[in-house]
């Protein structure tokens, strides 16, 4: 433990460098802020480390870097950077950890780090999984079929390669309301100004395309399709067996802050 | 009629099958594909996952099943799908992400040939000339022929002859028109088929697919006097001899009165545990005359079946969590496959100690009193009496117990197909257990491509690196 504070800048390539300097100089911080979430700021010169906008390159030295150590530990910091839930020190440590003791250091479940970054990357793969069945898409009169999620946490980039398999040569868009940016097959509405982030289209990123601002508009719904969700709503109410009725157990099962977006739920 | 009307009719004919399951197949079609880890779209009000579009065919049916709510002697309005109406709910719906895919079943309007051909005109325009990728269960139509059954498999990921009830006198009752040795033939020809696919596809790798997520059935439980020993018996054989992947145990739940049945509320604790006993069979080791060697002919209804196997072996433990091997950490009541394997990683970590073991994830409400840490017990040993009180569970669901046990069951020993009644027991057939652990967990959500994204903090993340971190999801934590 160093005792220091490091700092990044919220974005996944950040954390990357953050993770390889960890595995490459067997220190890990007290404590991680990230710019914008907390009172101090990246260039107030608290933290002794702070990486904002590191570049492709180093982004990819350090990705390689990761996942020259374990693949599995890069699929962990994928997931802690998705969770949103502050346990980036406890990822550079275990990361310092598994690069002094090898992968064995990921199955250390003793050590308090390991415990709570773990449970916040089941928490992370738990909410992809139930998205996966729970999203709910609509067509738009363009043909593209758009889905709108209230997600706790920032899985979108997981969820979009899953649905760009499913819906093959479909359009799909998700939303996602509450961090107001989109991910879906492309070409994705441009913004007005025509600027684009990450994987603007021709982008090393191919199918997959965000969008955000302005160009939310153009994934509004504009159709009637209250037929088809009409037939769902039948069919749903149908096939419970009412002499087994268990609300608790739907309730369990499908948490209730999910059904805002459940087309069977009212949503 | 209005499609609206057909699909309540037929969806409500449809409800009392219990199957959903959308996992054990890799397919990816113009629209839609089929994994390997199953997808649950919503839950009904009775808590059961909904993934599948689950329909009949038709409700028009010849036999005069009791138990059933489309046998021929029953007043209820009656109707077909078409082709087209069937292709065109299930390509809408799972576009919406509402389904996974289709289950299709039918009464038995025709001949079982011609039914049979229905349902495989349903799959083939999905598959051929929709494009659909999505999964599709069959019912295998016993009595059909066996070029029919065939084709179905090219189409279908997954097939069921449902075997309904326990034995040829439950069935000769309830269900005169069935036969228990066609049911049976179906199975076997189903098993034979997965077989021989999966060896020519090692060999010749083009070798079209025949069923790829196999076979599964389902009994009836409560409609008939049989006993958990006959039912687990059946599954066990099935399990071992045609290689089916689930066994489905569905409470009777009354649809008339019959003085053939029981009336009153289903038995859902029974199914419950008749649940938990197949989960032993299938991932745990056990056998059918294990589980059942401590509580008779019918599995306890205060204890879950690992537990009533604890209770009559306590020369097997204590199990030392620091050298156990995975088969004696799954006896422990209360250990499942997921907090086995991380209790044999963490303790290649590192040395475990007690106030470690929640950290794992354990719940150790009943492996307590079953385990040692280096040589030291977690908890008292109580009386018999007091330890089979701690062990025994809240019945979790509303139900009935368990009935007396009746004579034979359908033995499934012999080679070739189905001989009926039999006398003994009903545990016919070779060992069951085994199978590979693994619960579906969560799975994997491909590449972080996607993150080629906007947005707060994706905004910032870097096209290339995106693609560099594809494939990388799976990895996470157990």
């Amino acid at each position: 433990m160093s005792g220091e504070t490091w700092a990044y800048d919220g974005s996944l390539d950040a954390l990357i460098v953050l993770v390889a300097r960890s595995i490459e100089t067997g220190s890990w911080p007290e404590a991680v802020v990230v710019e914008g979430e907390g009172p101090r700021n990246l260039f107030d010169g608290e933290a002794s480390v702070a990486i904002c906008d590191p570049g492709e390159g180093a982004a990819e030295a350090a990705a390689a870097t990761v996942l020259g150590l374990s693949r599995r530990l890069y699929g962990a910091v994928l997931r802690a950077w998705m969770a949103e839930e502050g346990v980036e020190a406890d990822l550079l440590t275990v990361a310092a950890d598994c690069a002094a003791r090898g992968e064995v250091a990921l199955a250390d479940y003793a050590r308090p780090s390991l415990s709570r970054l773990a449970a916040s990357v089941r928490r992370v793969s738990k909410e992809i999984h139930l998205l996966e069945g729970f999203a709910r898409f609509s067509p738009l009169s363009n043909g593209r079929y758009v889905a709108r999620l209230e997600p706790v946490h920032n899985v979108l980039p997981a969820l979009a390669p899953f649905f760009l398999g499913r819906f093959g040569d479909t359009p799909f868009a998700l939303v996602d309301l509450g961090r107001a940016y989109a991910l879906g097959s492309a070409p994705m509405p441009p913004a007005p100004d025509g600027a684009g982030e990450g994987g603007a289209p021709g982008g090393p990123c191919g199918a997959i395309e965000a969008a955000m601002g302005d160009a939310l508009a153009a994934l509004e719904p504009d159709l009637d399709d209250s037929e088809d969700i009409a037939l769902w709503r039948s069919y749903f109410r149908v096939v419970e067996n009412k002499s087994r009725r268990n609300p608790a157990l739907q309730r369990r099962l499908m948490p209730a802050r999910y059904w805002r977006q459940l087309t069977e739920m009212g949503g | 009629m209005e499609l609206a009307e057909k699909l309540e009719i037929l969806a409500a004919g449809a409800r009392y099958d219990a199957s959903c399951a959308t996992s054990g197949s890799t397919r990816q079609g113009k629209v839609g594909r089929s994994l390997p880890a199953g997808v649950c779209h919503s839950f009904a009000g009775d808590g059961r996952c909904v993934s599948l579009l689950k329909l009949l065919y038709s409700n028009v049916c010849r036999f005069d099943c009791a138990y059933c709510m489309n046998r021929a002697s029953n007043d209820i309005e009656r109707t077909s799908f078409t082709t087209e109406e069937l292709v065109r709910l299930t390509i809408s719906f799972y576009k919406r992400n509402y389904i996974e895919g289709l289950f299709l079943s039918s009464g038995i309007f025709a001949d079982p040939d011609i039914v049979m051909e229905r349902l495989i005109a349903v799959a083939r325009a999905l598959r051929v000339d929709s494009g659909f990728g999505g999964y599709i269960h069959l019912k295998a139509i016993p009595g059909c022929g066996d070029r029919l059954l065939r084709e179905a498999g090219l189409y279908a990921d997954r097939l069921s002859a449902n075997i309904e009830l326990p034995n040829a006198a439950s069935l000769a009752s309830l269900a005169p028109d069935k036969s228990g040795r066609e049911i049976l033939g179906a199975m076997r020809y189903i098993g034979e088929s997965c077989a021989e696919t999966r060896e020519d596809r090692k060999r010749i790798t083009s070798t079209p697919g025949f069923a790829p997520a196999g076979q599964s059935t389902q009994v009836i439980i409560g409609a008939t006097p049989d006993s958990d020993r006959n039912i687990l018996g059946l599954a066990q054989g099935l399990y071992g001899r045609y290689g089916l992947r689930r066994v489905y145990y569905s409470a009777y739940l009354p649809v008339r009165s019959d003085s053939r049945l029981p009336s009153g509320s289903p038995p859902l604790l029974r199914e419950h545990r008749l649940y938990q006993a197949d989960w032993l069979l299938r991932f745990y080791g056990f056998k059918a005359e294990e589980i059942l060697e401590a509580t008779g002919d019918n599995l306890a209804s205060d204890l879950d079946p690992k537990s009533s196997w604890a209770l009559a072996h306590p020369d097997f433990f204590p199990v030392e969590l620091s050298r156990a091997s995975l088969g004696e950490l799954l006896r422990v009541p209360g250990l499942g496959a997921v907090s086995a394997r991380r209790i044999i990683e963490c303790r290649r970590a590192a040395r475990m100690r007690p106030e470690d073991l929640p950290r794992l994830g354990l719940v150790m409400k009943r492996a307590r009193y079953f385990i040692t840490l280096y040589g030291k017990r977690l908890a008292g040993i109580p009386e018999p009496s007091e330890l089979r009180a701690f062990l025994a569970d809240r019945p979790p669901l509303p139900g009935a117990g368990t009935g007396p046990a009746p004579e034979g069951g359908w033995t499934t020993s012999a080679p070739g197909a189905a001989s009926l009644p039999a006398g003994a027991g009903g545990a016919g057939g070779a060992g069951g257990a085994g199978g590979a652990g693994g619960a579906g967990g969560a799975g994997g959500a491909g590449g972080a491509a996607a993150a080629a994204a906007a947005g707060s903090r994706v905004g910032r993340r870097s096209g290339a690196q995106a693609a560099a971190a594809s494939g990388q999801m799976e990895f996470a934590f157990p």
